[in-house]
C-alpha cells in the first residue's frame, strides 16, 4: 500500500449527485436562480424528504411546518436548504459493503459534531455558518475513503490506534504512508469542492500555524476539536486532539460565551443526527 | 435551571400560564421571541397564538432526584474529561478548553 495508490483510488470514486455539484458551484457565485436549483432538488423524492425533516427540526424553531423545499427556501433562505441537501446526500453516498467492522455511525456522529460546532462558531469568526457547517461534515470524508477502498489495511490502522492509544491521523499515516487529511484534500479537489472547503479538509489537523486562526481552516481545526471534546460521537476511547492557545484565544470568549456555544452545539448536533443518520 | 426537570416538546395549546420554557422561542428570523427558563403568562401564550408559534419546548417535573446520585454524576462527568484530555498535558489551548468544559460540565443537569 503505497500514497499514490491511494490517490488513484480516489479519482475511481463516483461523482456525486449532478445536483450536489450544482449545489456546491453555487457557493462561490454571485447570482443563483434559486428556483431552478429547488425544482432540481424536488425531483430527488428521498432527498427532499430528508430535508423538508431537517427543515422542521426544532433548532430552525418554525413557527409553521414547511412542506416543499420551494417554502424552504422562501422561510430559510438558499444557504441554509443548500447546506442541508448537501449534508443529506453527502451522508448517503458511502456504502458500508465490505467494512463491516468500521463504526459508521460514530463517524456520522462525529461529522455532524464537527459541524454543528462550525456553524455555531462561525459568526464569531465572521465566517459564513452555512459553507462552515458544510466544511464541518465534509473534514473527515479521506476517512470514508480509506474505510470503503481499503478495508483489510484500515484494519491494521484500527490496530495501531489500540496498540497505541494514538488519533486516527498517525496511525493512517503509518500503514498507507498518508492521512485522511490529504486523501480528503484530493477528494474535495476531484469533487470540486470550493477553495476554501478543500483547504479546511486539507488543514483541519495543522494547528501549529497561528498566525491566521480566523480563517475558514482554522475553524474547523477548533471545531474538530470541541466535538471530540464533547463528546458526541459516543466513542468510549474518544480523545481529544492538542488546541493550540492562539486558536482558542483568537476567538476570545469569556466563560458564559463559551458555555453559549458549547450548549448550541449540542442542540444543533442532536437534531441534525436524528434525521442525517437514520 | 430546575434541577430533576426534563425538557418536553408540546403544542401551544397544552401550554399553560406557570410553565418554563426548557428552549428559547425563535421567529422566522433566529431572534428570539422568549428566552430560555421564561415562564409562560396568559399574555406571552396569547401572543404566541398571534404569531402562528405551534410549538414549544417546556420544563417538565422528572422522578425525585436523589442528591448523592446527583453528585456521583457530576463526578462521573468530570472523570471523563479528564480521560478525554488524557493526551493534552502540554498543549495551552487544550488546558483552557478543559478548564471551561470543567465549569460546564460540573453544572451541566442530568
Amino acid at each position: 500500500m503505497n500514497a499514490s495508490e491511494v490517490i488513484r483510488a480516489v479519482r475511481d470514486l463516483p461523482s456525486l449527485p449532478a445536483v450536489v455539484n450544482e449545489l456546491l458551484a453555487t457557493m462561490e457565485q454571485e447570482d443563483v436562480d434559486t428556483q431552478a436549483l429547488a425544482a432540481k432538488i424536488t425531483r430527488d423524492q428521498a432527498l427532499t424528504a430528508k430535508t423538508l425533516r431537517l427543515a422542521n427540526s426544532s433548532f430552525y424553531g418554525l413557527p409553521s411546518k414547511v412542506t416543499s423545499i420551494q417554502q424552504a427556501v422562501a422561510v430559510l433562505g438558499f444557504h441554509s436548504i443548500r447546506t442541508l441537501v448537501t449534508a443529506c446526500s453527502l451522508t448517503g453516498s458511502f456504502s458500508a459493503a465490505g467494512s463491516r467492522d468500521f463504526d459508521f455511525p460514530a463517524f456520522w456522529r462525529h461529522a455532524i459534531a464537527t459541524a454543528a460546532a462550525a456553524r455555531v462558531l462561525a459568526p464569531h469568526a465572521r465566517l459564513n455558518p452555512e459553507t462552515a457547517f458544510t466544511a464541518g461534515l465534509l473534514h473527515d470524508l479521506g476517512t470514508l475513503v480509506l474505510v470503503t477502498r481499503f478495508p483489510d489495511a484500515y484494519r491494521q490502522v484500527r490496530a495501531h490506534q489500540r496498540q497505541h492509544d494514538c488519533p486516527s491521523a498517525p496511525a493512517q499515516q503509518a500503514v498507507f504512508g498518508l492521512d485522511h487529511a490529504a486523501v480528503g484534500s484530493a477528494l474535495a479537489a476531484h469533487w470540486k469542492f470550493p477553495a476554501a472547503i478543500q483547504a479546511a479538509v486539507a488543514e483541519h489537523h495543522r494547528i501549529d500555524d497561528p498566525g491566521k486562526p480566523l480563517t475558514l481552516s482554522g475553524l474547523i481545526a477548533l471545531a474538530n476539536v470541541l466535538a471530540h471534546a464533547l463528546d458526541l460521537a459516543g466513542v468510549e476511547n474518544e480523545q481529544v486532539p492538542p488546541l493550540a492557545e492562539p486558536l482558542w484565544r483568537a476567538f476570545a470568549l469569556d466563560d458564559a460565551g463559551w458555555e453559549r456555544v458549547f450548549g448550541a452545539t449540542e442542540q444543533l448536533f442532536h437534531d441534525m443526527s436524528q434525521t442525517l443518520t437514520t | 435551571m430546575n434541577t430533576g426537570h426534563r425538557p418536553s416538546e408540546i403544542s401551544l395549546d397544552q401550554a399553560a400560564a406557570g410553565m418554563t420554557l426548557a428552549a428559547a422561542l425563535l421567529d422566522d428570523h433566529g431572534g428570539v421571541l422568549l428566552p430560555q427558563d421564561a415562564a409562560l403568562t396568559d399574555s406571552t401564550l396569547a401572543a404566541l397564538r398571534r404569531r402562528g408559534v405551534a410549538r414549544c419546548v417546556v420544563w417538565t417535573a422528572g422522578e425525585p432526584v436523589d442528591p448523592a446520585e446527583l453528585e456521583r454524576a457530576r463526578a462521573a462527568r468530570l472523570a471523563r474529561l479528564d480521560y478525554l484530555f488524557r493526551h493534552c498535558a502540554e498543549g495551552g489551548g487544550s488546558q483552557l478548553l478543559l478548564q471551561a468544559l470543567r465549569g460546564y460540565r460540573a453544572r451541566e443537569q442530568p
